[in-house]
């Protein structure tokens, strides 16, 4: 048995900077440091778009919106979305089959957590827009965060920005703009546990 | 005559039907072994045991004509499966990602040589989909686009194969060349595929600049589970057969043999006894639709050899072989699009029975063993019907068809300059 699905928002960080492919690396005291920052910055971000809805957050900056369904034939999901950003025009990709899945990992949610299948596109759509607003800024949370030592060869220090930084700021600011009682992480979570619970 | 027309409507009907999958390969080849000699007139059986016959020679003889064969691709399964037992794929991919930091070209650059360095002792899928699950997610997050993510991979996978030496057996079988030879020659295919490869990835990752890309990618088992603790040496393992085959120069099976016994003396785990034992099952289980295919190729390859046979189809493909160095190359650029789709040039398919045709019916080893590599190679970089292919295409949610359009003029880049180089050196 694994341990149970956390629901803080700093447990379900922690949770994200674990698949940080330089996770091993980074300094122990560092990582609280990481998730803290970096939530902190997705809440702020949101802030500045209190009382506005997503999509009119997405026209306001002419982001369009790209539905792609594709059949999964190994019934596989681990992509949710993707953002393209260039100077002239951004498009975001939202992936039917993720936004199914999400709403289906919510069927056996307890009230609160459940989330509607519009709920889930609209999150899907602010945590990529959220990359549109560091794209836009020029640097990504994870490039504004300090970098971190990653590794020591005689007297030289190598240093890495630590990219998870950006999709715990993401889950942050969708959680705010989407009034999520929850990280949307947490539904990744869930989502795979469901799938090991099918497996066995 | 007659037989000639037969002859040529059967393999034309057999190469439709396998491109539009009515047919797998597997069932193709022994039917076209049998029909091919019942039309050239063998006999079913005979009461003389010297009479050539297809029950006697091509069925029974036939399905062990490619045992060393067979033999190559289940040590070569066996030893991969180990490998994977013991975490050091996994244990590479993730040294591979500290060792890429934060920078997306030297990121691409370290995973395409990692991976391809996973994928040299085997490039199945269920490999393709262990390291693809940890690494295409990884370079998507750095902001690599999901096809080129998928591009990389796709070439480590042709990358790691052109070194896989289990496969040999079939080429010293199929086309009549020494093991000698192919270490000799080698060289030839693999050196412009490298620079190549590597000029596809700096090439597809330099384009995607001024965009910017992030992409939500759900973790998974193979993300999250912690990695086993590996030996530092035991990172070697998938190179160590290459270094038994080239440096010791030893025989394929031995090599992979001792092999395998260094990587867990290397890796040391507490169950060693059961890691070989479960591998060599779990490893032919992977290969067990090679093997099917080699028992049908064994019974073609007979086939095409019997007197009746030949005697047909030798003046026929004699008219097409080339004979000059120029005519082998035009022959071999011109046989790219029969690799895709499973196609009559595929060697997961007909191909291989093919070039076993060529050469017996005349074309130069050397030349046949050079065009084979090219297009061996060109079949892993760009046949949309791969399994690791589709596999891929599914996880980054793209199209088959995107890769192969992509990969092909890499691909054919491959090919021209590899036979430019080699066929005035081999022939
Ligand atoms: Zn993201």
């Amino acid at each position: 048995m694994r341990d149970s699905i956390p629901i803080t928002d700093e447990e379900l960080g922690f949770r994200e900077l674990e698949q940080d492919s330089l996770y091993r690396k980074i300094p122990e005291p560092m990582k609280e440091f990481y998730v803290k920052e970096s939530l902190q910055k997705g809440r702020e971000a949101a802030g500045q778009w209190r009382g506005k809805r997503i999509q009119e957050a997405l026209e306001e900056k002419g982001i369009e919106v790209v539905m792609k369904a594709h059949q999964s034939m190994a019934k596989m999901v681990r992509l949710r979305g993707e953002i393209c950003f260039t100077k002239e025009k951004s498009s975001i990709t939202v992936y039917e089959d993720s936004l199914q899945s999400m709403a289906e990992a919510c069927m056996a949610l307890p009230k609160g957590f459940s989330i509607s299948r519009e709920k889930c596109l609209e999150v899907h759509l602010a945590h990529e827009f959220f990359h549109y607003l560091e794209f836009e800024e020029g640097k990504t949370v994870a490039e504004k965060l300090p970098k971190a030592q990653i590794g020591k060869f005689f007297g030289w220090t190598r240093m890495a920005s630590i990219q998870q930084s950006s999709e715990i700021a993401a889950h942050a600011f969708a959680k705010e703009m989407c009034g999520l009682k929850v990280l949307p992480n947490y539904y990744d979570m869930v989502y795979i546990e469901r799938q090991r619970e099918k497996k066995n | 005559m007659l037989s000639v027309i037969g002859i040529i409507v059967v393999f034309l009907v057999s190469v439709v039907l396998m491109m539009r999958k009515k047919m797998p390969a597997i069932i193709a080849m022994p039917l076209m072994a049998i029909l091919f000699a019942l039309i050239a007139g063998v006999p079913v059986m005979s009461s003389d045991p010297e009479t050539v016959t297809i029950f006697g020679n091509v069925l029974k003889g036939g399905s062990t004509k490619m045992a060393e064969a067979m033999a190559g691709v289940m040590f070569g399964a066996w030893f991969s499966k180990i490998v994977t037992r013991l975490g050091i794929s996994k244990a590479i991919v993730q040294k591979a990602a500290e060792l890429g930091g934060d920078n997306t070209l030297v990121s691409a650059i370290v995973f395409y040589i990692a991976a391809s360095i996973i994928f040299i002792p085997n490039m199945s899928l269920g490999s393709v989909m262990l390291v693809g699950n940890i690494i295409i997610p990884i370079m998507i997050t750095m902001g690599i686009s999901t096809v080129n993510a998928g591009i990389i991979t796709i070439l480590a996978c042709v990358s790691g194969a052109s070194l896989n030496v289990s496969g040999w057996p079939q080429i010293v079988q199929t086309l009549g060349v020494t093991e000698a030879q192919i270490r000799e020659y080698l060289w030839i295919g693999i050196v412009p595929l490298y620079i190549v490869c590597l000029a596809a990835i700096v090439f597809f990752i330099k384009r995607d600049n001024g965009k910017r890309r992030a992409a939500w990618a759900m973790p998974s088992e193979e993300t999250s589970s912690r990695t086993q603790k590996v030996p530092a040496l035991a990172y070697l393992a998938p190179v160590i057969p290459l270094i038994m085959v080239f440096a010791l120069k030893i025989d394929i099976i031995p090599a992979i043999m001792i092999s395998a016994v260094i990587t867990l003396l290397l890796a040391r785990p507490k169950n060693p006894i059961h890691i070989l034992s479960s591998a060599m099952v779990e490893g032919i289980q992977e290969v067990a639709g090679a093997l099917g295919l080699f028992i049908g190729i064994g019974m073609l390859l007979v086939a095409v050899q019997t007197p009746q046979v030949s005697s047909v189809l030798t003046p026929l493909i004699e008219a097409i072989i080339p004979s000059t160095v120029v005519g082998y190359i035009l022959f071999f650029t011109i046989s790219v699009p029969f690799v895709l789709y499973r196609g009559p040039m595929n060697i997961a398919g007909l191909g291989l029975g093919v070039f076993a045709l060529l050469v017996a019916s005349g074309m130069n080893p050397l030349g046949a063993f050079l065009g084979y590599r090219v297009l061996n190679f060109v079949q892993i970089m760009c046949d949309p019907t791969n399994s690791f292919t589709v596999w891929i295409a599914d996880f980054t949610k793209n199209d088959t068809i995107v890769y192969l359009k992509k990969i092909l003029p890499w691909a054919i880049a491959v090919v021209v300059i590899s036979l430019t180089i080699g066929m005035p050196i081999v022939l």
